[in-house]
């Protein structure tokens, strides 16, 4: 009988101790509902395949980080134990401590959970441009090169992320949680993640969240801002060719814009300086073997931390308050927005042109490499079959990669201090 | 450096923030936002049209020489080849298209014939409509962007 009370005893000890108790327990229903929320992002990476790369790791942090009693967000900590509690082998490995009341005591240090210190990363500022170096070593800047107007569709782009700070600053957010805000609408998740990780970590989690689902759900958001503001007659428009750029151009293109934008923003040099360092790795040619590393090993490991620690800062009590719900929503205003100022500025830019520009092109100014130029590709083929706007579109694409990180600069240099 | 240069309005603005001069916060910020964002933009334009012009002109007047070169070259092969062979056949082509072409033509020609003969008798480059891409560059696009 008293085995079968000893076991008994135990297992109810193991349930005490185990998470499951604690879904039942104060908030615990919190955790529950974020578990809920993972699990429809895993389903939205896996079954809709909505952005996966990143969706997937940041769902999954989500999923870890809520499970009650995980631990793997802890951040480290040290206790004071009373020498008389203390073992022989805490004594000896952390030694001894007398306090100002005379007691003397040890001070045990308890390690932080894993995520926790691969969050420092994001903490620092150190993963985002990491992401932005393989972007760089990916990107073709050619298009841009060829038709250096697409910058104008690049910048008018960034137009959104300024209207939406003050959207989020008449909705009472301080100004540096309002700025952090309003970069989701430069449609980059690295850069998003980089200002906010300086102006308003806190806010980490909502940010980073809102601004991957909305890169995601390009492809659904902006094809009816781009038909509600284009005429199926400038949507028709077919580009000419664009002009061949030689090797030396677009080996001169990242040393200039490096030189230009980090003279100019200091600020935006990380970001900027990257992103061309990666570049000026792939057009050079001689540094073959680094390229493909920043574009495929490098890249994926960060991703995956990346990934998976910014999931793991929605925890439930950040996670499920109002706050989330108005940056959101103040998110995709501000995606729509950049999305409206870059094919209105395409529609001017058809004007001035006498009606060589396709406005099409203009959305594509919200970074989100290759998804945006992609999609004013599809939407252009709706409405004539046999016109190819992709190599136009990534002009203006490339050149809200550098557009955002401009405009994240801005951002840091007024707000930041 | 730009913020530097920022009127001294600006900085109060921000500093001034507490003191609920939200307007003021959000004029001075969306406004110079806007204004340097595109000034450096605007800059990278202007950098690399002018940087696409001299380039452009360097790599014409490079071709241009090229062109000479080769077709001198063409003219002299040519005048070399009649001397040597009188009773040749006429030239198939004008003299600019390189004989490996001419051959995977000709090769072309043959493996479309269904088993009859053809004798290639003269090639000519066709006049292309300026902007308006050749046959190969239009079947890569519409290879590359097919997926999409």
């Amino acid at each position: 009988m008293e085995i079968l009370q000893s076991i008994w005893a135990s297992i109810i000890s193991i349930l005490n101790d185990s998470g499951l108790l604690g879904l039942f327990q104060g908030d615990g229903w919190k955790n529950a509902i974020m578990i809920g929320i993972a699990c429809f992002l895993l389903y939205l990476a896996i079954g809709r395949q909505f952005e996966p790369l990143l969706l997937l790791p940041i769902a999954f942090g989500m999923l870890l980080v809520n499970l009650p009693l995980s631990g793997v967000m802890d951040v480290p900590t040290t206790e004071l134990v009373p020498l008389a509690k203390a073992s022989a082998t805490e004594i000896a490995k952390y030694g001894q401590v007398i306090m100002p009341d005379g007691q003397t005591y040890v001070e045990v240090a308890h390690s932080g959970g894993l995520l926790y210190y691969l969050y420092l990363g994001v903490k620092l500022g150190i993963y985002p441009p990491l992401i932005f170096l393989g972007i760089g070593a990916m990107s073709d800047f050619g298009p841009l090169i060829a038709n250096p107007k697409s910058f104008i569709l690049g910048a008018a782009a960034q137009i959104g992320i300024f209207f939406t700070f003050c959207g989020a600053i008449l909705l009472g957010f301080p100004s540096n949680v309002a700025g952090s805000i309003a970069i989701i609408g430069g449609a980059d998740g690295p850069t998003a993640i980089y200002v906010t990780s300086k102006l308003a970590a806190d806010y980490l989690g909502p940010i980073a969240v809102a601004a991957y689902s909305y890169m995601a759900l390009v492809p659904i958001i902006q094809p009816p801002i781009m038909r509600l503001l284009t005429t199926k007659k400038e949507r028709a428009v077919v580009m000419t060719q664009l002009r061949t750029v030689s090797k030396t151009e677009k080996i001169m293109f990242p040393i200039i814009v490096t030189i230009v934008v980090a003279l100019l923003l200091p600020s935006a040099a990380p970001l900027v300086g990257m992103l061309m360092l990666g570049n000026l790795m792939r057009e050079s040619g001689v540094v073959k073997r680094i390229s493909d590393a920043a574009q495929n090993e490098l890249m994926n490991i960060v991703t995956i931390f990346l990934g998976t620690t910014v999931g793991a800062t929605a925890r439930a009590e950040v996670f499920l308050t109002t706050e989330t719900l108005l940056i959101v929503g103040l998110g995709l205003t501000a995606f729509c927005l950049g999305t409206a100022f870059g094919v209105i500025f395409g529609k001017l830019m058809y004007i001035f042109t006498g009606g060589k520009v396709n406005p099409l092109i203009g959305s594509a100014g919200v970074s989100a490499v290759p998804m945006a130029a992609r999609v004013s590709q599809k939407v252009g083929q709706e409405t004539n079959p046999s016109n190819y706007l992709l190599m136009h579109a990534l002009g203006p694409n490339v050149a809200g990669v550098i557009g955002s990180a401009v405009a994240a600069g801005v951002l840091l240099a007024v707000l930041g201090k | 450096m730009l913020t530097s240069l920022m009127p001294a309005a600006f900085t109060q603005a921000v500093g001034t923030e507490l003191s609920d001069s939200k307007g003021m916060l959000m004029a001075v910020i969306t406004c110079s936002g806007i204004l340097i964002v595109f000034a450096i933009l605007l800059l990278l334009i202007f950098i690399f049209y002018a940087y696409g012009g001299i380039f452009g002109a360097i790599t014409s007047a490079k071709s241009k020489k090229l062109a000479a070169k080769k077709a001198a070259e063409a003219a002299s092969k040519v005048k070399e080849e009649q001397t040597v062979t009188a009773a040749s056949p006429e030239p198939v082509d004008d003299g600019t298209i390189p004989g490996e072409i001419i051959a995977v033509i000709a090769a072309a020609v043959a493996a479309m014939s269904d088993g009859k003969k053809y004798a290639v008798k003269k090639v000519s480059r066709a006049q292309r409509q300026t902007g308006s891409r050749n046959a190969w560059a239009a079947y890569g696009i519409y290879e590359n962007t097919r997926p999409f």
